[in-house]
C-alpha cells in the first residue's frame, strides 16, 4: 500500500513537471517596451501573456496580435507588439485620397505616415507579416516601410488574454 | 532458475546495456559536430537580422564554424552564398552555390536554388569582363542558370526575378519586353523571398525607367506587366511609375547600402521627372534634395557626367521656386574644369534664366543675372575649352542678358558667336538656331531692327529650312504681298485714252521692287515704274478706245508667294472734251 501511494506520488510529481515544462515550452509572460503603439488594448509596460511555438506562428490569422523582437540600431532589442494586417501572398495596397490601406483590395485600417510609397501595391513576401499598430506611431517613432515587416523568426507568439 | 542461470542472464542484459551505450556514446559524438554546425549557423541568422556591416563580419566568422563543423551544411551554404552577395564577392558565392549544387546532387534533390545562386555570381562578375562578346557569353550563361532554376520551382518567383534582372544588362530594346515576362510570372507566383522583393521592385522600376523612352517599347512593356494601371503605356506615367518602383525598393531594403545603391539610381529618374512633370512644391523640393543630397553624397556610383546632370538639375528646380544660393550653389558644381556635359550647361544656364525672369524685385534681377553673368564668362574663358563650349556659354549669357532687357548686350553676345571660327563647327540646326535668335533679339525692344531681322531669319532658313521659327519670324516679316487701291487716272499732259494705272503694292518689311512688277491692259504688257510709299504707275503703250478695259497685276519678290489682282477701268472721252472746253 504504501509502495503504491509513492508511485502514485512520483506520477503526479513527473505529470506536473510535464505539465509545467509543456506550459513554459507554449507560452511566457512578457512586458512590452514603452510605446503606445497597440494602446488601448495592450497598455505600455504591462505584462501580456505570449503562446508561442512554430504551429502558433504558422497558423496566425489576420487581426491577431503578435509579439516580436525589432533591433534599433544593430544592437538594442525591443519587445513590440503589433497586429497582423497581412499574410504571406497578400497585396497590400495605400489608398493615399482616403488614407486607407487595403488588402487583396479589401478596406482595413487607417494609413499611418510613412507608407506612402506603398500605394501602388506590395506583396507580402513568405514567412514574413506586415504588422499594424491600433494607435499610429508618434512623429519620433515614424519609420519607414520596411519596418512594418516582421519576418516569422522575430515573432515570439501571439497575445493570449 | 539457478543462480547460475540467474547471474549469465543478467551478465547478458550488462554486455546489452553496454553495447547500447557504446552505441549511443558514438552517435552522440557524431552529432556533436551537427550541434556546434547547427548552433554556429543560428548565431549566423541572429547576424543576419542586424543588417550592419559589422554584424556581417561577424556572421562570415559563424558561417565559417559552422563549415567547418559540417561541410555539406546546406542552409549554411546557401546562407554563404547570400553573404557573398551582400559583400559583392563573386568568388565567395561561386563557391557556396557551387559546393551546394555538389551537395544536392548527390543527396538527389531539386538545384533550383543552387543554379539561383550560380547565375547570381556571374551576373556578379560581369562587371568585372571588358570584353563584350565574353560579357555576351557569361550573361546568357546566368540567363539559362535562372530559366532552369524557373521551370524547376515555377511557384517561386525568385529566379523569375533573376532572370528579369539579367534580361535588362542586354542592350538591345527588345529585352526589356522579355524582362517584363519575367516579372509579370514573378507577381504571378505571389511568393517572394524577402530579397526577392526589394530586387523585383527595383528591376521593375529599373524596367520602366528604360522602356519609357521608345513608345513602341513602352507600348510592349506595359501589354506584358499585366498592370492594374491601364495606362501605364502612357511614357510620362511609365517615367513616373519607374521612379515609385525604384522608392518602393529603397524603402523596404534592409540594409543601408542596398538603400544607398537604390536611392542613386532613384535619383536619376526622378531627375527626369522633376524637370518637366508639373508637380506639387512640396514634391518638387523633396525630389530635388534627394537629387541634390545624392549628386553630393556619392562620388562612386555616378559618372562624373551623371553628376553634373544631377546638379544642373537640382540648380533648374530650385530656380523654379526662387532658390538663389541653391542655383549658384549647384550650378558652380554643375560646371567641370576636367569638360562639362552639354545637357548640363543648357540647365544651368535655364536655371540662371529662371531665377531673373522670377526675381520679385530689381536688386534680386540684377544679382542674379550678375551670378549668371559670371558663370557663363567664367565657361567661355575656360582653358582649353572646345567650340561647343564657348558657343554654349555665348548662348547662355546671351539669353540671360535677353530675360534681364538687355537687349543690346544680348545681340552683341549673339553676333559674336557668329565668327567663322565658331560657326564651322556648328551643325546646321545649331546655326539656324544662332540666327534665329538674332533676328528675336533684333525684333526685341524699343530700337527695333526689321531689315536686319529679316536677313538673320532668312539665313536661318539657308541653315536649315525645318526650322519652323524662322520660317515664322521670315512670313511675318517678310509679309504677304497685298495689291491694293488699283485705279485710273487722267495725267496732266497726257489725253484720256492714255490713262495713268496705279496700284499701291505691299509687303511686310521689305518693299517690292518695279522689276517684280508686271502691268496688263487688256493682256498687254506695259511697263511699269515704281513711286513713293509701294506705289506702281503705269500707262498703256498705244492709247485706249472709250469703254472698259481689264487691267491685271501680278507682283511678286523674295521669299513670299506672289500675288494678282484684276480690275477693271473706264475710259471716258467725256470729260477731257468738257475740260478742252
Amino acid at each position: 500500500m504504501e509502495k503504491i501511494k509513492s508511485l502514485i506520488w512520483y506520477a503526479t510529481i513527473m505529470l506536473l513537471m510535464i505539465g509545467l515544462y509543456y506550459v513554459g515550452r507554449t507560452y511566457s509572460i512578457g512586458m512590452i517596451e514603452d510605446f503606445r503603439l497597440m494602446e488601448p488594448v495592450i497598455k505600455p509596460n504591462s505584462m501580456i501573456l505570449i503562446k508561442k511555438g512554430t504551429s502558433v506562428i504558422r497558423n496566425l490569422k489576420r487581426d491577431d496580435i503578435i509579439v516580436y523582437w525589432r533591433t534599433l540600431d544593430g544592437k538594442t532589442s525591443m519587445r513590440i507588439a503589433g497586429r497582423i494586417a497581412a499574410l504571406p501572398g497578400q497585396i497590400i495596397t495605400v489608398n493615399l485620397k482616403e488614407k486607407r490601406v487595403y488588402v487583396d483590395g479589401v478596406s482595413i485600417a487607417n494609413a499611418p505616415a510613412g507608407i506612402e510609397v506603398l500605394e501602388t501595391g506590395i506583396i507580402i513576401p513568405r514567412d514574413t507579416a506586415f504588422v499594424m499598430f491600433d494607435s499610429p506611431p508618434q512623429i519620433e517613432q515614424r519609420v519607414g516601410p520596411h519596418a512594418y515587416f516582421v519576418r516569422f523568426s522575430d515573432i515570439e507568439g501571439r497575445v493570449t488574454r | 532458475m539457478t543462480t547460475q542461470d540467474y547471474q549469465i542472464g543478467v551478465g547478458l542484459q550488462a554486455c546489452l546495456v553496454a553495447v547500447f551505450g557504446i552505441f549511443a556514446t558514438f552517435m552522440g559524438l557524431g552529432s556533436v559536430h551537427e550541434y556546434k554546425a547547427r548552433a554556429s549557423y543560428l548565431e549566423a541568422v541572429g547576424q543576419r537580422e542586424y543588417g550592419t556591416e559589422a554584424s556581417l563580419r561577424v556572421l562570415e566568422v559563424s558561417l565559417g564554424k559552422a563549415l567547418q563543423e559540417k561541410p555539406d551544411l546546406a542552409a549554411a551554404l546557401m546562407l554563404r552564398g547570400w553573404l557573398g552577395i551582400e559583400l559583392n564577392d563573386p568568388k565567395v558565392v561561386k563557391e557556396s552555390y557551387q559546393k551546394l549544387k555538389d551537395v544536392q546532387q548527390n543527396k538527389g534533390l531539386p538545384q533550383g536554388i543552387a543554379d539561383n545562386g550560380l547565375g547570381c555570381a556571374l551576373i556578379m562578375e560581369i562587371g568585372t569582363i571588358k570584353e563584350a562578346d565574353a560579357r555576351k557569353k557569361v550573361l546568357e550563361q546566368a540567363y539559362q542558370l535562372f530559366v532552369s532554376a524557373a521551370k524547376e520551382d515555377w511557384n517561386n518567383a525568385d529566379p523569375h526575378v533573376n532572370a528579369a534582372i539579367c534580361k535588362l544588362y542586354y542592350p538591345e530594346r527588345s529585352a526589356l519586353v522579355a524582362a517584363a515576362e519575367h516579372l509579370a510570372d514573378a507577381k504571378k507566383s505571389k511568393n517572394f523571398s524577402y530579397d526577392a522583393l526589394v530586387s523585383y521592385h527595383a528591376a521593375l522600376g529599373t524596367l520602366l525607367v528604360r522602356a519609357h523612352l521608345d513608345k513602341n517599347v513602352a507600348q510592349q512593356v506595359a501589354d506584358k506587366l499585366h498592370d492594374e494601371d491601364k495606362e501605364l503605356y502612357k511614357t510620362g506615367r511609365m517615367l513616373v511609375r519607374g521612379a515609385n518602383e525604384l522608392e518602393k525598393a529603397a524603402a523596404i531594403a534592409r540594409t543601408e547600402s542596398l538603400k544607398f545603391k537604390l536611392n542613386t539610381h532613384l535619383a536619376l529618374a526622378q531627375a527626369k521627372i522633376v524637370v518637366w512633370a508639373p508637380l506639387p512644391k512640396r514634391t518638387l523640393i523633396d525630389m530635388c534634395n534627394n537629387i541634390a543630397w545624392q549628386a553630393e553624397k556619392n562620388k562612386t556610383n555616378y559618372t562624373p557626367q551623371q553628376r553634373q546632370m544631377l546638379f544642373s538639375t537640382a540648380a533648374l528646380v530650385h530656380s523654379r521656386i526662387g532658390a538663389r544660393d541653391a542655383v549658384a550653389k549647384y550650378a558652380r558644381n554643375a560646371v567641370s574644369k576636367k569638360g562639362t556635359d552639354i545637357g548640363s550647361l543648357i540647365q544651368v544656364g535655364a536655371a540662371y534664366v529662371n531665377s531673373i525672369q522670377r526675381a520679385g524685385t530689381p536688386l534680386e534681377r540684377s544679382e542674379h543675372l550678375k551670378n549668371g553673368v559670371a558663370y557663363a564668362q567664367q565657361l567661355i574663358a575656360t582653358p582649353g575649352a572646345d567650340t561647343a563650349t564657348v558657343y554654349m556659354g555665348k548662348r547662355i549669357l546671351a539669353n540671360m542678358y535677353f530675360s534681364y532687357g538687355d537687349f543690346k548686350s544680348a545681340l552683341a553676345t549673339l553676333q559674336s558667336a557668329d565668327a567663322p571660327e565658331t560657326i564651322g563647327d556648328l551643325s546646321s540646326a545649331e546655326q539656324a538656331a544662332l540666327y534665329r535668335n538674332i533676328a528675336i533679339v533684333q525684333l526685341s525692344g524699343k530700337e527695333k531692327d526689321s531689315v536686319g531681322a529679316l536677313e538673320s531669319a532668312r539665313k536661318a532658313m539657308a541653315a536649315n529650312k525645318e526650322d519652323a521659327i524662322a520660317k515664322q519670324i521670315l512670313a511675318g516679316l517678310a509679309g504677304q504681298i497685298q495689291i491694293l487701291n488699283i485705279k485710273a487716272s487722267q495725267g496732266e499732259k497726257l489725253p484720256p485714252s492714255l490713262p495713268i494705272i496705279s496700284a499701291k503694292i505691299t509687303g511686310g518689311v521689305e518693299a517690292v521692287s518695279a522689276e517684280n512688277v508686271a502691268i496688263e491692259i487688256d493682256g498687254t504688257a506695259v511697263e511699269v515704274k515704281a513711286g513713293n510709299g509701294g506705289m506702281f504707275y503705269a500707262v498703256p503703250q498705244k492709247p485706249l478706245s472709250e469703254g472698259t478695259h481689264k487691267v491685271k497685276i501680278t507682283a511678286s519678290a523674295q521669299d513670299r508667294e506672289p500675288a494678282t489682282a484684276e480690275s477693271e477701268i473706264v475710259v471716258k472721252f467725256d470729260d477731257f472734251i468738257k475740260a478742252a472746253r
